[in-house]
């Protein structure tokens, strides 16, 4: 009987389910051909957020994001950009949120008042929150099994329902490699890796830049697998053309299960499944949105949980009209103006800073 | 401090949706403002943002402690026989 | 103390006369008080004792036979006769000596003996404990058909023996505590010194020590305060209870402490794991394939029990296309002129299954076969003849029932009965979405609890030794 400490392995599932959550479902959100090719290209630059965030923890000893922040910029510019950062952490668990809801509503309740949904979701958002990352690392191990046997018993059942076509993904390539390319830089490598910035904030519990680096690798080399696998089913399931204008395109690929007439209708049980995934990664942000409002308001841990999980319930109300706005902003308008500030742009400028300030020798 | 926490992200959340909010539908600010906010036609959510604020509150001002101060004193029975259970 | 006694050099000699009268003042006129007095060698002497905690028998064989000093002829000074009775005639015994009367009084009423002499400070107090107890019998609650048959039993000397006789090892540990402030129960915290976490024993150690409980008469009380108080309701259970000496002593050697109460057949061990409470002793003692097939099924009986009539509910109201076309004729057939909604059909037939397993289990031995009699014809086949549940509804029903039982561990078993009633009455509301959120609270609850320090479910804490933070 060992008592608890930091488990790699959990931090692991922790980082993977965070990255397949939404992604998986959405798919490589790319309107072009040859989508498998996208997440493996973007594996590549993907692996500069490891080189960045890695050397940002580096540089300074036991400080997290929101320290960093503080310490290359100041007081009070730096605790403005925590500000930013947590407001960002919360805008983003609201809007996947949003993306949770609207699959359920379109899977399976219809007339439920969307309210409902959201507030019960958020409350067991909260209550994962509490218990601390760990908890939460724990959490994510049981999601990841059930994610994977998703995963595996999809591409098993597809397969006994003969509806793998291989010839599906052909043509290879139809219009050169150029937009796949493009498809990489302008959406998978923010969405999911760039988010992995959030695990900056438990820089502790991740162990360290040493872990972070190695963690951060191992889980994008899993997820970068695992996109790729998962979209090929997509495209041999469903045809090229299919897959590149389902919203739900994992959903419509399990919708053609259909063993004996027996095992249909996977696709609710998927729906359901990746509920667990979003939990997760909406449990992930809002922890890293309550310990920044820690960092500038002070307060006791936990007290900030259920307000703020519930604040994000609201905002996922009310962050897009209609579900038509809500792809247009996130594949577009969110990765310009937020994801790649966020996610680059002040980070490597915090990095520069805390080089130029703070020597190495002479640092602290 | 934790409602004053809440109500900072609030404006500053529902800024970012203004924000993205304008640049998606290119109207102005103030016409997005009001759209946005959640008066109208759905009014769940202000209740839902209402119940975060109340949260908040209730933590800030200690409510839980105001409640129980003019109730009893916690029951101090066996306190004294704290002794008795020893260890051979 | 007592005034009476004559006072020399700061010891106090005992006068018989005013031991009996404060004994009859402390135990006043209860009836198994035996202060019988006695020819201590050549001076006179009280033995004083609890008829209720020995037999006379083995007060005459060892006490009083011993007691004469019948091979020294010649007389012998006081200390010498203390010290003889000490050394030689009473080496055997478990004996020990004491000064303050209050203390002596204190181990009579444990069940020992003690012996005064007429004019000597010292007493002399003999462990005479015989009780008659239940003699070691097959163990009611967890049951193996492979593997040793021995079960505890209420005596806490009984059970040591039971685990010391499979540990022969120097570093198991007993440690006593005395708990309730009326009953004094003995209770034996059970480790292997140097295997265990020294911070879990301290834990372990003023969780017992702080107690403030007034009696003891089951192990059940000390759960209660040993089950970790987190953040929160726990819903689960972190002490294991058993009733098995092999099973204990396998937890034993996994570096976890034990507790014995005295006068309960139940052994806690702390702290417990969300896996342990589907282990079977036997698992061990099979084929591994056979064992882990068997651990398996019981997870997988554990779901079932969870969330099968829940499921049943939430797809036959709410999501009928969820259902397979055929299946869903076949229920919609069945449900017809049934005049219940699903969830309340569910709900009469968990409540009666309730209420069944209740009298099942307080009815006397002789009228047992009444209820499976009634139970199984009357609410089972005649409900559904006369229309009142469906046919399905019977299956699901008894279904999640017999997997309910599956659990080794009844604690267990009686928690996930509640968590069912929960999302039944979730899915009934919200359907498959009000399941999934269910399920979503007990696995976030499940992995945040914390036995001592201990993560309650970790998959893989298994793979990860290595790293310490």
């Amino acid at each position: 009987m060992t008592p608890s400490k930091i488990n790699f392995v959990d931090m692991f599932a922790m980082q993977l389910v965070f990255l397949l959550s939404t992604s998986i479902i959405f798919g490589t959100p790319s309107v072009v051909p040859d989508s498998w090719l996208v997440g493996i290209i973007a594996f590549f630059p993907a692996c500069l957020f490891i080189v960045v965030y890695g050397a940002m923890l580096s540089s300074q000893k036991d400080m997290g994001l929101y320290q960093l922040l503080e310490k290359a910029w100041g007081k009070i510019i730096g605790k403005a950009f925590v500000l930013v950062y947590a407001t960002y952490f919360l805008y983003i668990a609201s809007r996947n949120i949003r993306d949770m809801v609207e699959l359920v509503m379109s899977t399976l309740l219809r007339m439920t008042p969307v309210p409902v949904i959201t507030t019960l979701f958020v409350l067991i958002v909260a209550y994962a929150t509490l218990g601390g990352i760990q908890a939460i690392a724990r959490f994510a191990s049981l999601v990841l099994c059930i994610v994977i046997m998703m995963l595996l018993t999809i591409g098993i059942l597809l397969m006994f329902s003969s509806s793998l076509i291989l010839e599906q993904m052909l043509p290879f390539l139809s219009k050169g490699i150029g937009p796949v390319v493009l498809s990489a830089f302008q959406h998978s490598i923010w969405f999911p890796y760039g988010e992995i910035v959030v695990f900056l904030v438990f820089h502790k519990e991740i162990g360290g830049a040493k872990g972070f680096r190695r963690l951060t690798l191992y889980a994008f080399l899993s997820a970068c697998l695992i996109l790729s696998v998962s979209d090929l089913i997509q495209i041999w399931t469903l045809g090229i053309e299919e897959k590149k204008y389902s919203s739900f395109a994992l959903l419509d690929a399990a919708r053609l299960i259909n063993i004996a007439n027996i095992i249909t209708r996977m696709d609710a049980i998927i729906a359901l499944i990746i509920m667990f995934g979003t939990l997760l990664k909406c449990a992930v942000f809002l922890f890293a949105c309550t310990e920044g409002l820690m960092h500038i308001f002070k307060g006791k841990t936990g007290k900030y949980n259920f307000p703020l999980a519930l604040l994000a319930g609201a905002f996922s109300i009310l962050v897009t009209r209609n579900s038509a706005e809500h792809l247009t902003e996130g594949l577009t308008y969110v990765i310009y103006t937020l994801h790649i500030p966020l996610q680059l742009i002040v980070p490597l400028l915090t990095l520069l800073l805390l080089r130029i300030r703070y020597r190495k020798g002479e640092a602290t | 401090m934790i409602i004053l926490g809440l109500f900072v992200i609030t404006v500053m959340g529902l800024l970012v949706m203004c924000f993205l909010d304008m640049l998606v539908f290119k109207q102005s600010f103030l016409h997005v403002f009001v759209h946005l906010l959640p008066i109208y036609p759905d009014t769940s959510t202000i209740y839902i943002i209402a119940a975060a604020f109340l949260m908040g509150a209730w933590v800030d001002f200690n409510m839980t402690e105001r409640l129980k101060k003019p109730g009893k004193q916690p029951n101090k029975q066996g306190r004294g026989n704290n002794g008795d259970a020893k260890q051979n | 103390m007592n005034t009476d006694n004559m006072s020399f050099a700061g010891e106090e000699f005992y006068r018989l006369e005013s031991v009996k009268k404060q004994f009859s003042s402390v135990f006043g006129n209860t009836a198994d008080l035996a202060v019988v007095s006695v020819d201590v060698g050549h001076y006179k002497g009280l033995l004083c004792y609890l008829t209720t905690m020995t037999n006379t028998d083995f007060i005459i064989e060892h006490v009083l036979k011993e007691l004469t000093l019948s091979e020294h002829k010649e007389p012998v000074s006081m200390d010498e006769t203390f010290h003889l009775l000490e050394t030689v005639h009473y080496a055997a015994l478990k004996h020990e000596t004491l000064v303050d009367l209050d203390k002596v009084m204190d181990k009579i009423v444990l069940g020992n003996a003690a012996i005064f002499i007429d004019g000597f400070p010292k007493v002399l107090v003999l462990e005479v404990r015989t009780l008659n107890s239940r003699s070691i019998d097959e163990p009611t609650t967890q049951n193996v058909v492979r593997g040793p048959k021995e079960g505890f039993t209420e005596s806490a000397d009984t059970n040591m023996s039971l685990i010391r006789r499979r540990f022969n090892n120097v570093k198991l540990r007993f440690e006593k505590f005395e708990l309730g402030y009326m009953t004094h129960t003995a209770v034996y915290m059970t480790y292997l010194d140097g295997e265990v976490e020294d911070h879990i024993l301290k834990q372990v150690r003023e969780k017992l020590n702080g107690s403030q409980i007034d009696s003891l008469f089951d192990s059940a009380r000390i759960e209660e305060m040993l089950h970790s108080k987190g953040k929160g309701i726990q819903l689960f259970p972190t002490v294991y209870s058993g009733e098995r000496p092999d099973a204990i002593c396998s937890c034993l050697i996994d570096k976890r402490i034990a507790i014995i109460v005295d006068g309960s057949p139940f052994v806690l061990v702390v702290p417990a794991l969300f896996t342990d409470f589907f282990k079977s002793p036997e698992d061990e003692y099979q084929w591994v394939v056979i064992g882990t097939f068997s651990r398996v099924l019981r997870y997988f009986a554990f779901i079932l029990s969870l969330i099968v009539p829940a499921l049943y509910i939430a797809v036959t109201s709410y999501h009928q296309e969820l259902v397979p076309t055929i299946l869903l004729t076949s229920i919609a057939a069945q449900r017809e002129g049934i005049p219940f909604p699903a969830s309340i059909e569910i709900l009469l037939m968990e409540i009666t299954f309730e209420i069944l397993r209740e009298a099942g289990t307080r009815m006397p031995r002789l009228v047992g076969p009444t209820i499976s009699i009634v139970g199984a014809l009357v609410l089972g086949e005649a409900a559904v003849q006369a229309g009142v549940v469906s046919n399905i509804n019977v299956i699901v029903v008894s279904l999640t029932a017999i997997s309910g039982f599956v659990a080794p561990i009844y604690t267990f078993g009686s928690k996930v009965r509640f968590f069912r009633f929960g999302m039944i009455i979730l899915a009934s509301i919200i359907g498959l979405y009000g399941l999934v959120l269910g399920c979503a609270f007990l696995m976030v609850q499940i992995t945040r609890i914390e036995s001592f320090g201990v993560p309650y479910l970790s998959l893989f804490s298994r793979w990860d030794k290595r790293r310490v933070t």
